[in-house]
């Protein structure tokens, strides 16, 4: 057992306690170097929290967008049209819709068809993929509808089509204009249909204003092979971190083994990469900070040792053991660390209360940016990400401790002799 | 003498120095690789928007890139251009293209791109992309070059034919057989899903618009110089000269906005490593109270004395910055020589397809920047510490000692 001379009357509890007095009374003895390298210690979990809460924040903006916009948590394809995206394979979605409706955990189903073909005016054509959904019950979820039609109406009536804004600058056509939609039906042939423009839509998203039309799920039957037909089932869930949950949910509901349900992560492979690769790349930036902020605290621990060699020595001519004086430097690392992480982690959550509502706002310098074929608002926000902050301190205690094995190594080294004699 | 008093006080204590300096030199070398790193994510962002897409700049007539109309054309007679590298004329037009016949039939749209294949390798690098069949041979032969989404989607392969539905600029509707000849992949799923290359000549006669092309594509030394090089050129009311950071502002934002991700890196590189340092001198110069007592009384006057301590911070600075100029730039020079795959799929991100790789260039610039502030960041970390002394009264510090 490690301890003093007292350790031999068996109060290892005693003895413990005597040793993390010492090491609290050793941090104390040096505020101005126990203050300096806390700062360094407690500013870099400060910095790692505050930057993972608003990382966490921007990555949830990003997921949420992306599935409200695309394929819900959970998405119900004709089993190969995710790398295809052959027009032909769609599935009856009428029933469907509502039998994963029922499912308990699912909040919104949205059957869409997606139907790639050439929009015409009399004086130009452009390629372009009608979108064909239920305006009635996605218009209140959708990002790209959340501000209303830019003018005009959403589409009410067979025949309506919401032009993107670039689209129809392209082809000349105004609300109330009509055009022509030409795409190939089931039997291989081009079907034509005319279309009235009810309204413009402008998201900031070049790849939705240039190149697609929103209509009626039924308008687009003569392409897809019945009024309800659909190229995919949107399933929006209440846990999205319950995701495997949801699709074991909805995978129940598919009575056609041609069918697949598959999580947003395998529908929208770019997002979810995306935000991987951003993870990656933040934590190679926080773990670059703790192995400074690491280097730091060895070298303070080690002057603290180098300066207390007399000390040590005293301490161990007086019976104190290797163990005792070990455990008395790793303790002064840990609680230094200990102190630092909670200083930091209250001083992250304090920013995370500004960040949090008012958000960092970019915008005087970057406008809405796409990202993985998100639109990301310019304003960051951050989320608490309780799980993160927990680990990035813990972390840094870690390191605290590890840092002073050195130092403490060095500490059981000295000869009680030599440095008295010093 | 004070820079070799301060050399020999560094030193020692070895050991304390050496491990201030592997923070130092730590944090330089991360900063160093990291703004690498920034850059080879902005170059081949840059790169996939306009080495495999527009050009640098495009001069086209006015009013075309508001609206794409295909009446708006230049003459095929290259512009009169000082400063660019290449440029090469192009005609856009959309079209249905089918494959297959009956219930094997697939129909897509594209955007057809007449170009002229010697011209063009002049602007981008699209030739380099071919990974199934050849490049378009000529400018007048019915052959086409698809992207890679478009084939697989057409399920086309070079030697299958193509129906070719187009409007033309006359009002009709042109519909054409074609040959697929090639399969190229830039990088970017949604382009290659529309895209289609043609001979230029042959897309002229199918639309109707012989002799005029819709646009000039320009290649620069420099993407970064397209602005200035569009400021420097003649304004003329038949002609509109825009830059890539005008075609793509999402993009040109995002390189505007690296300028405050440079110095949040180094916020976050340097923030602890001057704690670090900070502590390592003040401790150092209280444990030499006695020295600097004696070093007073000998003569040694205040300011030289702080300047003894300001050197020593500065040998510090210099050295760590020189270690983690060493450590980054190797680094950077490695990954950018050798850039390094990860298992991601490619995504777009502000209107450019990212490789999903760790690509660095180091540009002289970050280097010399990430040095010298580490460098001026020793002597001022030193400088309260040195004040300190600089006050010190010889007989109070012997005393006290």
């Amino acid at each position: 057992m490690a301890g003093g001379p007292s350790a031999s009357g068996g109060r290892p509890a005693r003895v413990v306690t005597l040793w993390f007095r010492l090491a609290f009374r050793n941090l104390v003895r040096h505020r101005r170097r126990t203050a300096l390298q806390a700062a360094a210690a407690g500013g870099a979990v400060f910095l790692a929290v505050a930057f993972n809460n608003i990382a966490a924040g921007v990555w949830g903006d990003m997921i949420d967008q992306g599935t409200r916009a695309g394929s819900g948590h959970v998405a119900i394809y004709r089993r190969g049209y995710r790398t295809e995206r052959d027009a032909s394979m769609t599935f009856a979605a009428g029933s469907l819709v509502e039998d994963v409706k029922r499912r308990p955990g699912v909040t919104g189903v949205w059957a869409r068809a997606y139907v790639p073909g050439l929009a015409r005016s009399a004086r130009e054509a452009r390629g372009a993929v009608a979108v064909g959904m239920d305006f009635s019950s996605e218009t209140s979820d959708h990002p790209f509808f959340r501000r209303g039609p830019s003018s005009g109406r959403w589409p009410g009536r067979p025949g309506d089509a919401l032009l993107g804004a670039g689209l129809a600058r392209e082809l000349g056509l105004a609300v109330g204009d009509k055009g022509v939609w030409m795409a190939q039906d089931p039997s291989g042939d081009i079907a034509s249909r005319r279309f009235v423009v009810s309204g413009l839509l402008a998201t900031g998203l070049r790849e939705v204003d240039d190149s697609t039309l929103f209509v009626l799920l039924g308008d687009l039957a003569d392409h897809t092979g019945g009024p309800a037909h659909a190229h995919e089932i949107a399933v929006r869930w209440r846990d999205a971190q319950d995701i495997d949950a949801a699709v074991a949910a909805v995978s129940a509901t598919l009575g056609d083994p041609a069918l697949e349900a598959v999580d947003w992560r395998r529908a929208m492979p770019g997002l979810a990469d995306l935000v991987r690769l951003d993870r990656a790349g933040h934590a190679v930036l926080m773990g670059s900070l703790f192995v400074i902020v690491g280097l730091g605290a060895i070298n303070t621990l080690l002057m603290s040792v180098l300066e207390r060699r007399r000390e040590f020595g005293l301490l161990r001519a007086l019976g104190a053991r290797r163990g005792g004086v070990l455990a008395m430097v790793v303790s002064e690392g840990t609680f230094l660390a200990l102190g630092s992480a909670a200083a930091g982690l209250g001083l992250a959550a304090l920013a995370g209360l500004y960040t949090g509502r008012r958000g960092i706002d970019l915008s005087r310098w970057v406008g809405s940016q796409e990202a993985g074929g998100v639109l990301m608002d310019p304003v960051y926000r951050s989320v608490w990400d309780g799980g993160g902050a927990v680990v990035l301190a813990a972390l840094m205690v870690l390191i605290g401790g590890l840092a002073a094995l050195y130092p403490a190594a060095r500490a059981v080294r000295t000869r009680p002799a030599e440095a008295l004699r010093r | 003498m004070i820079l070799r008093l301060a050399h020999r006080n560094l030193w020692r204590n070895s050991r304390r120095t050496l491990l201030t300096l592997s923070a130092m030199g730590t944090a330089t070398g991360l900063l160093i690789f990291s703004l690498s790193y920034l850059n080879g994510l902005l170059t081949d962002m840059i790169e996939s928007a306009t080495a495999l897409g527009d050009g640098h700049a495009k001069i086209t007539a006015p009013g075309y890139l508001a609206s794409h109309r295909l009446a708006r054309t230049l003459p095929e007679t290259p512009p009169a251009l000082t400063g660019a590298r290449g440029w090469a004329g192009r005609v856009r037009g959309f079209a249905l293209l089918s494959a297959g016949r009956g219930a094997d039939a697939r129909t897509q749209p594209a955007e057809i791109l007449g170009i002229d294949p010697v011209e063009e390798s002049r602007v981008t690098r699209l030739h380099e992309r071919v990974i199934e069949g050849a490049y378009l041979p000529q400018t007048d032969s019915r052959d086409l070059v698809l992207g890679s989404g478009l084939a697989r989607r057409l399920r086309a392969r070079p030697g299958d034919e193509i129906v070719v539905m187009a409007q033309a600029a006359d009002g009709g509707t042109a519909a054409d057989l074609w040959r697929v000849v090639g399969v190229v992949d830039t990088g970017d799923s949604a382009r290659d899903s529309a895209l289609v290359l043609v001979g230029r000549r042959a897309l002229q006669e199918t639309l109707a618009l012989n002799g005029r092309v819709h646009e000039w594509a320009v290649r620069l030394d420099r993407p970064r110089d397209a602005p200035r090089w569009v400021a420097a050129q003649k304004t003329d009311a038949q002609r509109d000269i825009t830059p890539w950071t005008v075609l793509l502002p999402q993009l040109a934002d995002v390189l505007r906005f690296s300028a405050a991700a440079r110095i949040l890196y180094a916020v976050i590189f340097y923030f602890a490593v001057v704690l670090v340092a900070a502590n390592t001198l003040t401790t150092a110069v209280f444990e030499r109270t006695h020295e600097f007592g004696v070093l007073g009384a000998l003569g040694l006057g205040p300011g030289r004395r702080l300047a003894l301590v300001v050197t020593e911070g500065a040998l510090l600075g210099l050295w760590g910055a020189a270690w983690g100029g060493l450590l980054g730039g190797a680094a950077g020079w490695y990954f950018d020589a050798h850039p390094w795959p990860l298992n991601f799929a490619r995504f777009s991100w502000a209107g450019a397809s990212l490789e999903p790789r760790i690509r660095t260039v180091l540009a002289a610039g970050d280097f010399v920047w990430a040095v010298a502030l580490m460098a001026v960041l020793g002597a001022g970390i030193a400088a309260l510490p040195g004040w300190r002394v600089a006050r010190l009264r010889p007989v109070d510090a012997l005393r006290a000692s």
